[in-house]
């Protein structure tokens, strides 16, 4: 049995969450939002690093064939299953035949579909309708008991709520590790207005609009790095996961591990304000989101089990 | 030049006989740039980039700056590179 692929939308991939090598010829270059899988993975009981579904832009549906604890998270993608509304960060029971499918988005531009004991292909991780995705049925002993707790409802009463993520989400400043030789005057420039985001090449990069950054050309072959900031004719972009390893274009910074996940949520026409800042401080950003996210992971823990008590009593 | 690209990653900018020494060195001997805490290193004509776990460098070697710590361990080999260039 399996989960299959209604509808692909724009682009559904069975993406892991960092960057994987493995040895099918599958593009494993991690979610682009990668905090939404792990959440979703943490709600359904799995290991936070299992594969999910990513499905950006214009997300589709898909249809579940056996009983099945899912959940997803992401992007503010209005969900329904029979005609019932779904909702992101919430721990749901499908049963054989349901459809999930999702409507316009209020925020974000991806979700990611976590399924309890895990996912898998057989060929392409890029899914198109009608393609198959393999239960893989990895079930622990924790998964056994959300079962048991879901049996009689179709989800729980709570969720993640927006007000614990928004902070992370929402803000639309993002912080830029300063790179050595890049005169400061650029990050004054960078600092001084809002940049638009005008495309997103999918999974590759984003361009945006705003300020012209002036730099004399050189011949230096920079690492395509993920989060990194380059100059394209005066254009700014930004690196996504499947960016190029190798690229021409001039290397002016990067854009932190910590603030990729709201990065990756970004659509054209949301707005982008750089904040320059040394490795340092970057660091110890990100040794505090680090903290968050797993007081964050507890709390899910908390609420599970509060909820298999309260199933028991 | 050495220098943090992101939270995540150490590039060092040499001049391409540098780079294209190391790196043909680095394919014959993956244990030329290897530690607990590399995760993957990649190679452009000018440059050699080291991704890394900050986590697990600051966790492990109770540090705030892995950064440093991770180019320090790099420093000796990319020194002996650039001086027999």
């Amino acid at each position: 049995m399996s989960v299959i692929i209604k509808d692909s939308g724009l682009l559904t991939i069975l993406q892991t969450v960092s960057k994987t090598i493995t040895e099918d010829n599958n593009d494993y270059n991690g979610a682009v939002d990668n905090l939404s899988p792990r959440l979703a993975n943490k709600l359904v009981g799995n290991d936070v690093y299992e594969p999910t579904i990513e499905m950006s832009g214009q997300p589709g549906a898909i249809q579940f064939t056996e009983p099945t604890i899912f959940a997803y998270s992401g992007g503010d993608f209005r969900g329904t299953m029979n005609d019932e509304t779904v909702e992101n960060n919430r721990i749901y029971h499908a049963n054989r035949g349901d459809i999930l499918s999702f409507g316009e988005s209020n925020r974000g531009c991806r979700v990611y579909i976590a399924v309890a004991g895990g996912l898998a292909i057989e060929k392409s991780n890029v899914l198109k309708s009608g393609d198959e995705v393999i239960m893989r049925r990895d079930y622990t002993s924790l998964h056994d008991e959300i079962f048991h707790m879901m049996m009689n409802k179709r989800k729980v009463s709570w969720g993640i709520g927006v007000y614990s993520i928004v902070e992370v989400y929402l803000s639309d400043t993002y912080h830029l590790v300063k790179r050595p030789g890049v005169p400061n005057e650029v990050y004054e420039q960078l600092e001084e207005k809002e940049y638009t985001v005008v495309s997103e090449k999918n999974r590759v990069k984003l361009t945006l609009e705003g300020q012209k950054i002036e730099l004399e050309e050189t011949d230096i072959e920079h690492a395509g790095v993920l989060g990194g900031v380059y100059v394209d004719n005066e254009q700014l972009t930004i690196a996504l996961n499947d960016f190029e390893a190798v690229t021409k274009q001039t290397h002016i910074g990067t854009v932190p591990s910590y603030h990729m996940h709201k990065l990756g949520q970004k659509r054209p026409g949301s707005k982008i304000k750089f904040k320059a800042v040394d490795i340092d401080d970057a660091h110890v950003e990100m040794y505090k989101h680090h903290l968050w996210v797993k007081s964050l992971y507890k709390a899910i823990d908390y609420k599970i089990s509060k909820e298999l008590v309260k199933e028991k009593m | 030049m050495l220098f943090a690209n992101g939270d995540r990653a150490i590039t060092g900018q040499f001049n391409r006989d540098v780079i294209a020494n190391l790196e043909n060195d680095f394919l014959k001997d993956k244990s030329l740039i290897q530690s607990d805490y590399i995760e993957g290193v990649s190679f452009t004509k000018d440059t050699i980039t080291v991704f890394y776990d900050p986590i697990q460098v600051m966790e492990n070697e109770n540090t705030i700056e892995p950064s440093l710590y991770i180019m320090s361990r790099l420093e000796p080999i990319l020194n002996s590179y650039s001086e027999v260039s």
